[in-house]
């Protein structure tokens, strides 16, 4: 075991190094730098003597040439070091710690919800495969799959935000500052993030309960006059769910990307959007730091789920 | 549904003698009730409401505070309501006093002497004097400092302050608009800090910064060591960040924001049909088609010319604004202005044949060249008119390659000349003629076209910066105008719209236009919510 996480921890390693490394150079390539969007960026500014801005790149460090700006920024980052948000001028990690929570908990959220709806659709709908239960859950999980995030996000906002007033249509409290109102502002934008998961969800379990139902242990169990429901919480839902457990894991780096549009449309501070003003911006630092913490919480996410495997189902080797 | 209405539509079902008593009752109960809320709609506009929070939903979260640079829309809304120079815009864009209760210009308009108000004080509690004044004003003519109106700076040739009330400025040449600029955000009096170590600007306006949730909001207070602090009656303002226009209409008809800036067109119609909120909208800043006139067939003025009178205004107008802007050509000044010559404006009226003859005089009959078009496609409008050039040149046998990205790419790419044509408009700070220099002069910058012959206008913009307002000055401006019209740096296509909306209980803001369109929220600072 111990083998198997040290392989697993530089595996981790090199990936990071890896997607820095590319984020690096892909910054980089772009035009523009981060004096000029900060000097000249803003809408209907621009008139800002270019030796300004050269100076602002001097003081940035940004004149140094490519390689030695690569490896200072390795150098610290071996250190634990981020860098400091050439806009904000204050370390990467302070920046996005709260943005980043604000995300992390639209998306526990958004797997609680999507994974208790998406469980209940696949088991209602792989317990009567054929029934009309079964073809109205498909149907409503083909909807989910189908729609793209955004859309289901404008949806939700204008419908049951601003003409039903159910629930804010965007904004966001801070969790310090009332948490129950952080809650609430907080539903929709998980709720339209949760669309896609529960579609996965829902036809994974489906796949899942349909065929371990087949199999000759459930049948024994049935043919021993056991209860129905006793055979599908004993022997029919905890074979099926170790698949979905590996999905659900999986899909959590993605709902994490999928948060950047959402965030868009209900104005939600979180490292979606902080990473897109980032990019406008040419905020490398940021960026790059942004991008090494989706990095990490996939490797991280990934790795759980394996070791979750053998807990689940004991015939899984460790 | 009200209960004193249903009831009688319960009796009516007895008898049709009952029904026609009860549905006369239930008239006159509405009357009654649709009496009572106009009245109190109208009673309560006068009154001020006991919460004083006015909430904004802001377009940008402001790049930074680079001390008289020109950072945009965002940078200088919230400089109208944390900083105050010695003057400012009134309501009508006059130029009113600020923390200077007066002023005089010597005769020969080489002198200016300011008197400051008593006990001024900047947000960090340290007191403003002369000296700060004059410190401000050297900063802002280093060209190190990249201020926007350095040229306007280093004019002065000395500043005076012989006590911690008066500032004499002494300049080299007069300056019609030096009061203009003055009044501009970008002009105000700085601290020697400042910015504080959160990335707060701090100043001596209506308003300070309390909060500042970065990427997320601010929070301002009332400033008590404002000059006028008696006459602000807002308490507090939020103002979080909405990037995206959708974002602040939804937040502004749901109630969650009171007021918000940069409203799109797109949303004009819909926004006017929203009760309780109210739309002012008005013409923005100008745009052009910029050239790169260093290579290729645009060195050639005949070119430039027949690109002008091949562009359809009107198409272009449309699809940047919806046909909220201006459809005109010429020098970019405010139609609005004395100094908007209107015959020079529609001198390129449309007209395809006359484009085809100047390119086959200058040698290019029947277009035959590929010109490469840079444009963004990150805010609305660019790409757009982008579109319409495309297609208008065509007609002409110019073949145009669109090519876009995000704005920081347009800007890197103009700022180092990589194009051939592009989308843009000149910079202009203040309502003067005399703002039209930064169209023509100065160092390579996105905001200009590439290559422009600055000798033939820096002597004629000079002299239209120096001459007291009057025919003479008209003069200067409408032979500018001639120059231009036969040199083409650049294609005027008309100004641009600009808009904010927000609830009619906010009573007091007014709204600017054209060039100092971001300089409305000034008035914010004696705006009140009502009832």
């Amino acid at each position: 075991m111990t083998r198997y996480l040290l392989l697993r921890l530089g595996l981790g390693i090199v990936t990071v190094w890896g997607v820095v490394t590319a984020v690096f150079l892909a910054l980089h390539s772009v035009p523009g730098s981060p004096a000029q969007v900060i000097l000249q960026g803003g809408a209907g500014g621009g008139d800002v003597d270019p030796a300004a801005v050269a100076a602002l790149n001097k003081e940035l460090g940004l004149d140094k040439p490519l390689l030695v700006q690569y490896v200072t920024y390795l150098g610290h980052l071996l250190t634990g070091d981020l860098g400091n948000s050439i806009k904000y001028s204050a370390p990467v990690t302070e920046i996005i710690a709260a943005p980043l929570g604000n995300t992390v908990m639209l998306v526990v959220l958004a797997v609680i919800i999507g994974g208790v709806i998406g469980l209940v659709f696949g088991i209602l709908s792989g317990n009567w495969p054929g029934s009309v239960l079964d073809r109205i859950v498909s149907g409503l999980i083909a909807v989910a799959v189908s729609t793209p995030g955004f859309v289901i996000a404008i949806f939700l906002s204008l419908f049951v935000g601003l003409s039903l007033g159910w629930f804010p249509s965007i904004g966001y409290t801070a969790p310090t500052d009332d948490f129950g109102d952080f809650l609430y502002h907080a539903f929709l934008p998980s709720l339209a993030l949760s669309f896609g998961f529960i579609a996965i969800i829902g036809r994974v379990t489906r796949t899942s309960v349909l065929s371990v139902r087949r199999e000759d242990w459930v049948r024994t169990a049935r043919g021993m006059g056991l209860s129905g429901g006793r055979v599908f919480r004993r022997h029919v839902f905890r074979n099926a769910v170790n698949p979905v457990v590996t999905v659900a894991g999986l899909q959590f780096g993605a709902l994490l990307g999928a948060t950047v549009l959402i965030e868009q449309v209900f104005n939600w501070p979180g490292i979606g959007s902080t990473l897109l003003n980032a990019i406008n911006g040419r905020d490398y630092p940021l960026v790059q730091g942004i991008v090494i913490v989706f990095a990490v919480v996939f490797i991280v996410t990934s790795l759980l789920v394996d070791l979750l495997y053998p807990l689940l189902d004991p015939r899984v080797e460790r | 549904m009200n209960n004193r209405i249903s009831r009688p539509f319960r009796a009516a079902r007895r008898g049709k003698r009952t029904g026609v008593i009860a549905l006369v009752g239930a008239a006159a109960l509405v009357a009654v009730g649709l009496a009572g809320c106009s009245s109190g709609a109208s009673s309560s506009g006068s009154t001020a409401a006991a919460n004083q929070t006015l909430k904004i939903g802001f377009s940008a979260e402001p790049p930074g505070f680079k001390t008289g640079v020109d950072q945009g829309s965002a940078n200088k809304q919230l400089l109208t309501l944390v900083r105050r120079g010695l003057l400012a815009y009134g309501p009508k864009g006059d130029v009113v006093p600020a923390l200077a209760s007066s002023f005089k210009v010597s005769d020969d308009g080489l002198s200016y002497t300011f008197t400051l108000r008593d006990k001024l004080a900047f947000s960090d509690g340290k007191t403003l004097t002369s000296a700060d004044v004059k410190r401000t004003f050297q900063y802002l003519a280093d060209p190190a400092n990249g201020a926007a109106d350095q040229v306007t700076f280093a004019n002065i040739t000395s500043i005076d302050t012989p006590d911690a009330k008066t500032v004499t400025l002494t300049l080299a040449k007069p300056q019609t608009a030096l009061p203009k600029v003055l009044a501009s955000p970008l002009s105000a009096i700085v601290p020697e800090n400042p910015v504080d170590a959160n990335g707060v600007p701090i100043g001596d306006g209506p308003f300070a910064v309390t909060d500042y949730k970065k990427g997320v909001s601010y929070t301002l207070k009332a400033n008590p060591g404002y000059y006028d602090a008696s006459s602000v009656k807002l308490k507090e303002i939020d103002m979080t960040f909405m990037a995206d226009a959708q974002t602040r209409v939804r937040a502004l008809q749901s109630g969650q924001v009171q007021f918000i800036d940069y409203v799109a067109a797109s949303d004009y119609a819909a926004l006017k049909k929203v009760k309780g909120v109210k739309l002012d909208s008005s013409y923005g800043l100008y745009g052009a088609l910029q050239f790169n006139m260093t290579q290729g067939p645009l060195a050639k003025p005949e070119v430039r010319q027949a690109i002008a009178y091949a562009l359809d205004l009107k198409s272009m107008n449309q699809a940047g604004t919806l046909g909220f802007g201006t459809a005109n050509g010429g020098l970019p000044i405010s139609v609005k202005s004395d100094y908007f010559n209107k015959e020079q404006a529609n001198h390129f009226a449309l007209d395809l044949d006359k484009s085809k003859q100047l390119l086959s005089a200058a040698g290019y009959a029947g277009g035959g060249f590929t010109l490469r078009l840079l444009t963004n496609s990150q805010y609305f409008g660019f790409t757009e008119r982008a579109q319409v050039v495309k297609s208008d040149l065509e007609k002409v046998g110019i073949t145009v390659d669109l090519e876009t990205g995000d704005y920081a790419n347009q800007i890197a790419k103009g700022n180092s000349g990589d194009y051939d044509l592009m989308i843009g408009g000149p910079p202009a700070a203040i309502d003067d003629p005399a703002a039209i220099s930064g169209a023509f002069l100065g160092g390579p910058t996105f905001v200009r076209s590439v290559g422009i012959n600055q000798d033939l206008y820096s002597a004629l913009l000079q002299k239209g910066a120096e001459t007291p307002d009057g025919a003479d000055r008209k003069a200067i401006y409408d032979q500018i105008g001639e120059i231009y019209l036969k040199d083409v740096p650049f294609v005027t296509w008309g100004m641009g719209t600009a808009a904010y909306a927000y609830s009619d209980s906010l009573q007091g803001f007014h709204m600017l236009s054209g060039a100092v369109v971001y300089s409305s929220m000034y008035s914010l600072a004696t705006a009140q919510l009502t009832k």
